[in-house]
């Protein structure tokens, strides 16, 4: 097929379908053998289409070379490869996508389905969904902090009463509780007490606890979430910055053989197998 | 809770290794024993294959309790399952043999159907031969992140799930690194009404080349676009250029890392060579209903950029015309979904003619064994297929609250 050679490209608003079908069958006919049913189909059609055409011109057309400049205006001259390909109706201008659509779908999470390039639009259309939508954020706080309460306040509760306040004596309990919980003294707690007896009971409340939370660890029972849990004093910020290698000392960055080493990934002068840096360079390594 | 939970101690009966990574998942989310005999036992290579035995690893280290026994040939295999527990919260590494011939995806698959009936949240790290691009098998882990989680968003299960690639390694000997991270556990997922897919309104995509030049991406984004430009305009296809990986010279021979006893850098006399290279593109459409359909293409050796990029955008066209409220990728997953939820809820989907095949009837078989439920397919209209299934209401065994 050395027909093939040539790529024209029509216009897209000079055809209709029924002259792109033409052409093609005119391709189909210069190569084989006449098409019969359809010739009498689109006979009206084609004549229209291109009236100084017949089909004995087609069939017995061959490469004549390159068509001269008068040539070019006739396209039925040739069989045409069309190539479907919109690159060039590509427009430049968005060929860079904005950040945000970037960051979106670039990230590791999955994109979200509701993202839209469109964002202001779906962000008032939200804030008017909030005032009309009676499980609001702020609706869905309070009902937050009404579980915490009731699952702190759950062992108080009456098992006979199917209320979910709790009642009389217990009331006074978990009020003392929560004023306790808010940094207020024990008032119920001995004053006197030696301090062994004192650091005894202390201990043995602990334990309690932790004895009651790992049992509804183990029996898949959600508690309420630790309040008590000290921070130790050791590693709360003291202020200042702390390098993650060296020491900062005198103001200067302080570093030992072995840091040195470290960075450079040798293992040291006497042991074998160092690993380098510990999560250092990700690209072009393994790690095992 | 009732029924399909509360399973005799009989396993269920297989025999060869088709769709054994379907049933082990099956079979881990159902608490249900599995029998698989004839593992390619006329094979020449008998037993199970080193990335199945991965997996079964993989899964061993995310249950509690789970018991597997395995012939001396490795061709047969029972599979008693334990409870998901997802290494207790903890971040598990697992490394996958050298020569893994599947993609990350193949695992990374299993891990999101798991992940959701947890007891606590997925931190899993895989290493080894990962490949995260485009495989002969599996898609890409960018069409997994962006085609595949999406599918689970159905069954409102969003919070906490990120992929994050690492290190990008393309076959046939990987060596990149992902990060799975999931949150988001239930005790039961929502059932799902789709009807609609919508029609598509925006393309994006990823084109990823591995220590190859920067310039095949921009060679595969061009002629993607100029295919699908034409019908939508909102196209964006994302460039992402990595180096190729430096391994030990005998990296992925047979045997080579028992014979290095876990020094990797004295491996081969301390020769190196660079694998995973590769370029290959993941197109993803959206329809304005939040229909996701995906297509992956992976150059083969000697191919051009160009020819990659339009095979890509030619496969994503036909997906389209496929149709359905679930592209096929995601098939399986939706009706794995469907059966874990609400007992006697029945959920719909409405999928194209052309996406029920082979796998889709083996699937509903595989489904059918498991949970002693069935999958209806009737007539919908315009050339559709409604697809139902009732919920058997198995549903999260680990996460009860008392």
């Amino acid at each position: 097929m050395p027909d093939k050679k040539r790529k024209r490209e029509i216009s897209p608003n000079d055809g209709s379908d029924a002259n792109k079908m033409d052409i093609l069958r005119r391709h189909f006919e210069s190569q084989f053998a006449p098409l019969k049913g359809i010739e009498k189909k689109l006979g009206s059609k084609k004549s229209k289409a291109l009236p100084e055409k017949t089909e004995e011109a087609l069939s017995d057309q061959r490469w004549q070379g390159i068509p001269d400049a008068e040539d070019d205006g006739l396209i039925g001259n040739v069989p045409v490869v069309i190539e479907f390909d919109a690159t060039k109706d590509v427009p430049l201008s968005i060929s860079k996508a904005p950040r945000s659509v970037l960051k979106s779908f670039m990230s590791s999470k999955p994109p979200l389905p509701t993202t839209s390039t469109a964002a202001p639009p779906t962000k008032s259309k939200k804030s008017s969904n909030d005032e009309g939508d009676p499980r609001s954020e702020a609706e869905m706080l309070k009902n937050d902090l009404a579980l915490q309460r009731l699952l702190r306040e759950s062992h108080l509760l009456d098992s006979t009463s199917g209320k979910l306040e709790a009642t009389g004596k217990n009331r006074l309990k978990a009020l003392e509780s929560r004023i306790q919980a808010l940094g207020g003294k024990d008032i119920t707690a001995q004053k006197n007490v030696p301090m062994a007896v004192r650091k005894g009971i202390a201990a043995a409340r602990e334990e309690r606890e932790l004895k009651r939370r790992k049992n509804a660890k183990e029996a898949g029972i959600v508690l309420e979430r630790d309040t008590t849990k000290k921070i130790s004093k050791k590693w709360q910020d003291r202020g200042g910055f702390g390098p993650s290698i060296g020491k900062f000392k005198g103001g200067a960055l302080m570093l030992s053989t072995r840091d040195v080493m470290d960075i450079e990934g040798r293992s040291g002068p006497g042991g074998g197998g160092g690993g380098g840096r510990k999560g250092g360079k990700k690209h072009g390594k393994i790690k095992r | 809770m009732t029924t399909a939970t509360i399973t005799p101690n009989t396993p269920i009966r297989f025999t060869t290794h088709s769709s054994l990574r379907r049933r082990l998942v099956l079979s881990t989310l159902t608490g249900t024993p599995l029998h698989i005999s004839q593992i390619r036992s006329t094979s020449l290579k008998p037993g199970l294959t080193p990335y199945e035995f991965s997996l079964l690893r993989l899964l061993d280290s995310l249950t509690n309790g789970t018991f597997i026994e395995i012939s001396l040939t490795g061709t047969t295999l029972l599979y008693k399952p334990g409870l998901i527990t997802g290494n207790n919260g903890r971040p598990l590494t697992h490394t996958l043999p050298e020569n893994c011939p599947r993609g990350v995806t193949y695992f990374l698959e299993v891990l999101a159907l798991l992940a959701p009936f947890s007891k606590s949240a997925f931190s899993v790290t895989l290493n080894g031969g990962v490949i995260t691009s485009a495989t002969a098998e599996d898609y890409s882990v960018d069409t997994f992140r962006t085609a595949v989680l999406p599918v689970y968003a159905g069954f409102e299960i969003t919070r906490g799930i990120e992929v994050r690639t690492l290190v990008r390694s393309s076959g046939p000997l990987g060596a990149g690194e992902v990060h799975f991270l999931h949150g988001h556990q239930v005790r039961l997922p929502k059932t799902l009404h789709l009807q609609n897919s919508g029609r598509v309104k925006r393309i994006r995509g990823v084109s990823y080349s591995t220590g190859v030049s920067a310039g095949n991406n921009a060679r595969m984004i061009e002629t993607a676009r100029g295919v699908l430009n034409r019908f939508v305009a909102d196209v964006y296809v994302f460039s992402d250029v990595s180096k190729a990986q430096v391994v030990p010279a005998d990296y992925g021979k047979e045997g080579a890392v028992e014979k290095a006893a876990g020094n990797m850098k004295g491996r081969a006399g301390g020769k190196t060579k660079k694998t995973g290279v590769g370029f290959g593109i993941s197109l993803v459409a959206e329809t304005s209903l939040g229909t996701v359909y995906a297509a992956d293409a992976f150059a083969g050796p000697a191919e051009a950029a160009e020819d990659v990029g339009k095979r890509a955008a030619i496969m994503l066209l036909e997906e389209i015309k496929v149709g359905g409220v679930v592209g096929r990728h995601g098939l399986m997953s939706v009706l794995v979904m469907m059966m874990m939820g609400v007992e006697g809820d029945v959920g719909r989907v409405v999928l194209g003619k052309e996406a029920i095949g082979e796998e889709f009837i083996a699937g509903a078989r595989d489904l059918k064994n498991f949970f002693g439920g069935e999958v209806a397919v009737r007539e919908g209209e315009s050339d559709s297929l409604v697809v139902s299934v009732v919920g058997r209401g198995v549903g999260n065994v680990g996460r009860k609250v008392a």
